[in-house]
């Protein structure tokens, strides 16, 4: 007698892996009816477990296959999808190559299908995160001319944000510590790469990096408008969740009440608690 | 005078200058110079206003011998003055964008001693930024008023975008309050740029590397608040500057007293509403399609503070409406309040691939909030909406934060041309008319 209940496919957390299980799906009828990960996976009633073992072939299969139906732009969604945090990912990747499988460029059109609305939404969540991490993120300059910054991204953002700095700042060797994933992405004037930030130590701040930051919060509390300070419209655009690692939102940097103030500079206490002067 | 101190105080004075974007030019990264540009520019911080800081935006030096009374850095008023020289300012650059702190520099300067000596400064900063440090990035310089065609050929080479600030809408509000700025002598640096743009665009098609003039385009800056100018007036002036100068963007910046200026009004509000508005109807010109003579005209000079000049429009030109969203072409959709520009894009990509509803059309991203008064789907409009213009503009206020009795204190706001909403709170009997059709 058949077994007609649920099945869920189990991949190893890797993309290759996930690639892997998409291409056994096609073995099943009825087709599994999600994927999960085989660590973290939680056993229910009624449904079939069954491990995909990741092959690296059927993988570059269902790549080609992406490709040729979907275009680029399929490849890049389903790649880019992959860096969210969320553990569902892999059954909104699954869903919709096989939409996409079957349906073919027309899947580009259907925005209101909810198999492409979820996976619109993962890109649009990890690329928005890449966005603002390419603004945010902060260097401090170490001894030895080599600049370093941290980042405690939700997703995986580093081969975002690595192809954007390794262009802009190829003149010194840099590296972006993600403090979330345990990786860090390090160019070293040749190129980029990422590896894994165990024993780790990071060497000290060089002379001139306090007063950089000294400089930087300066500018910061003096472009500011008194008439117009509005605390709730720089938190909308700016989240608070990147503050920690933004140089000009840290407190140790207080002004010095023995340095001459400029003119019309608002005061840093006033950022925090006054109201807007105009009431909308 | 020690750096921080002197950066205090010019970015101080810099500050009210808001034409601080950091887009329009794409020059991607070169091996063994710092920096790049990005298209649509990057805000990497913002500030306590809630003003995007893309880039370091200062002055070479805050000294003037001018007195304009708008301005902060006027020669008589009484600030400290300081001025960088131009090695410790290509240097802070670097510094600053190698930290990510910024994406180029932003560069004006007070005339201290005369326009050509100012800019001649400014060269000099630009100069060692460009070929000494090895910078990339993006570079925006104000030109002044005044200064030689040479020199603003020479700072167009440099920088990525110029720009010279019109500060107020008519010419007799110019010849009150900025008596050293004449009119002409704003306008020719603004003719030149926008000739030394259209020739350069012609070098490079011919030639791929020659030098480009001020790749990311030209701007200006108004200053909204400080003469009795209507909003039409100010429009009309913005709409004839981007078809005579082909400027990227013109810029309003509302009046906020500094010092103590005998000619300008003192203590008030800065107008920050009707400068939102203003933004608003420089959007439609841009990007929706319209002219400024369906929004504003003689009979109705202002924007109303309640509704957004979209739904003004509308409501004005119940016509054009109700719109099918499944078979309306592109400008069509574009009119409709509540439906943007990436909005009629997704509805013209989604309507290919299957008839679209209500439903589909929120999944889309259109605010249904706005827009189901002005569409139907499949031929009918959503159940329960009412095509009447009475019944559309209580609905479109009524849920705002808006009320009349919570509009700010702001004496340019006009008395409202269409419904004056204050002489007429919705009455209850009034209302249960409307619906039944007797009024």
């Amino acid at each position: 007698m058949s077994d007609r209940s649920t099945l869920i496919l189990l991949y190893d957390g890797t993309f290759e892996g996930l690639l892997t299980a998409v291409f056994d799906s096609y073995s099943y009828t009825p087709p599994p009816q999600s994927i999960d990960t085989a660590e973290l996976y939680q056993p229910q009633l009624g449904c079939r477990y069954k491990e995909v073992e990741t092959n690296e072939q059927k993988a570059k299969r269902v790549i080609a296959g992406v490709r040729r139906e979907l275009g680029t732009l399929g490849y890049r969604k389903i790649w880019q999808a992959f860096l969210h945090a969320d553990g569902d990912k892999a059954t909104v990747i699954y869903r919709y190559i096989r939409l996409g499988m079957k349906e073919g460029e027309r899947v580009h059109r259907m925005l209101t299908h909810p198999t492409v609305m979820a996976i619109d939404k993962l890109c649009a969540l990890t690329g928005r995160e890449g966005s603002f991490l390419t603004e945010f993120i902060r260097f401090s300059e170490l001894e030895g001319h080599i600049y370093y910054a941290e980042i405690s991204p939700e997703h995986f953002a580093l081969p975002l944000i690595m192809p954007h700095f390794a262009a802009r700042m190829n003149t010194h060797p840099f590296m972006i510590h993600d403090t979330t994933n345990g990786v860090a992405g390090i160019y070293d004037k040749t190129g980029w790469y990422l590896v894994s930030t165990e024993g780790m130590t990071v060497p000290a701040l060089s002379d001139n990096e306090v007063e950089y930051r000294r400089l930087w919060k300066g500018f910061y509390d003096a472009i500011a408008i008194k008439e117009r300070i509005n605390p709730n419209l720089r938190r909308q655009l700016m989240p608070k969740k990147y503050w920690r690692h933004m140089t000009e939102m840290q407190p140790e940097f207080v002004r010095d009440p023995t340095l001459p103030r400029a003119a019309t500079a608002p005061n840093s206490e006033m950022v925090a608690t006054e109201k807007p002067l105009w009431l909308l | 005078m020690e750096l921080l101190t002197k950066l205090e105080i010019l970015a101080d004075s810099a500050k009210y200058d808001v034409a601080c974007t950091s887009s329009g030019s794409d020059r991607a990264a070169v091996h063994g110079m710092l920096g790049a540009t990005c298209l649509p520019g990057l805000c990497h911080s913002f500030a306590a206003d809630g003003r995007c800081i893309s880039l370091l935006k200062v002055l070479q030096t805050n000294v003037c011998v001018y007195d304009c009374q708008y301005c902060v850095n006027r020669r008589s008023n009484d600030l400290p003055r300081a001025s960088f020289t131009p090695e410790e300012l290509a240097e802070l650059t670097m510094e600053f964008y190698r930290r990510n702190y910024i994406e180029g520099l932003f560069l004006s300067s007070g005339v201290n001693k005369s326009p050509d000596y100012a800019t001649e400064q400014m060269c000099r900063t630009l100069e060692l930024l460009r070929f000494q440090h090895g910078f990339n990035g993006y570079i925006h310089a104000k030109t002044i008023p005044g200064c030689s065609p040479e020199l603003v050929d020479k700072l167009g080479r440099l920088s990525d975008r110029l720009s010279v600030n019109i500060e107020l809408p008519s010419e007799q509000s110019l010849n009150r309050l900025a008596p050293n700025k004449k009119k002409a002598a704003i306008l020719r640096p603004m003719g030149a740029i926008r000739d030394g743009i259209a020739q350069s665009k012609q070098e490079l098609a011919v030639y791929r590397h020659a030098k480009p003039f001020s790749p990311a385009g030209q701007s200006t800056q108004m200053i909204i608040g400080a003469t009795p100018d209507t909003d039409f007036q100010i429009m009309r002036l913005s709409e004839s500057l981007y078809k005579t100068y082909r400027l990227k963007r013109v810029f309003f910046s509302a009046y906020i007293p500094v010092g103590n200026a005998a000619l300008l009004p003192a203590n008030q509000p800065p107008p920050l509403l009707r400068e939102h508005r203003l933004y608003q109807t420089d959007w439609l010109l841009r990007f929706y399609g319209f002219s400024v003579n369906e929004i504003l005209d003689e009979e109705h000079p202002s924007l109303d503070p309640l509704l957004d000049p979209k739904c003004q429009w509308a409501l004005r030109n119940l016509d054009t409406f109700p719109v099918e969203v499944n078979r309306a072409p592109r400008e069509l959709l574009l009119r409709v309040p509540g439906i943007g520009v990436k909005s009629a894009g997704r509805i013209l990509t989604a309507r290919r691939a299957g008839k679209l509803d209500f439903e589909d059309l929120k999944k889309l991203g259109v605010v249904m909030k706005r827009a189901v008064y002005f569409i139907t789907c499949n031929g009918k409009m959503r159940r329960g909406v009412q095509f009447t213009p009475d019944y559309i503009y209580r609905s479109l206020t009524a849920d705002t934060r808006l009320r009349p009795d919570r509009l700010p204190d702001d004496p340019t706001v006009q008395q409202l041309s269409w419904f004056d909403a204050r002489a007429l709170p919705p009455v209850r009997e009034e209302v249960a008319q409307c619906r039944i059709g007797q009024l």
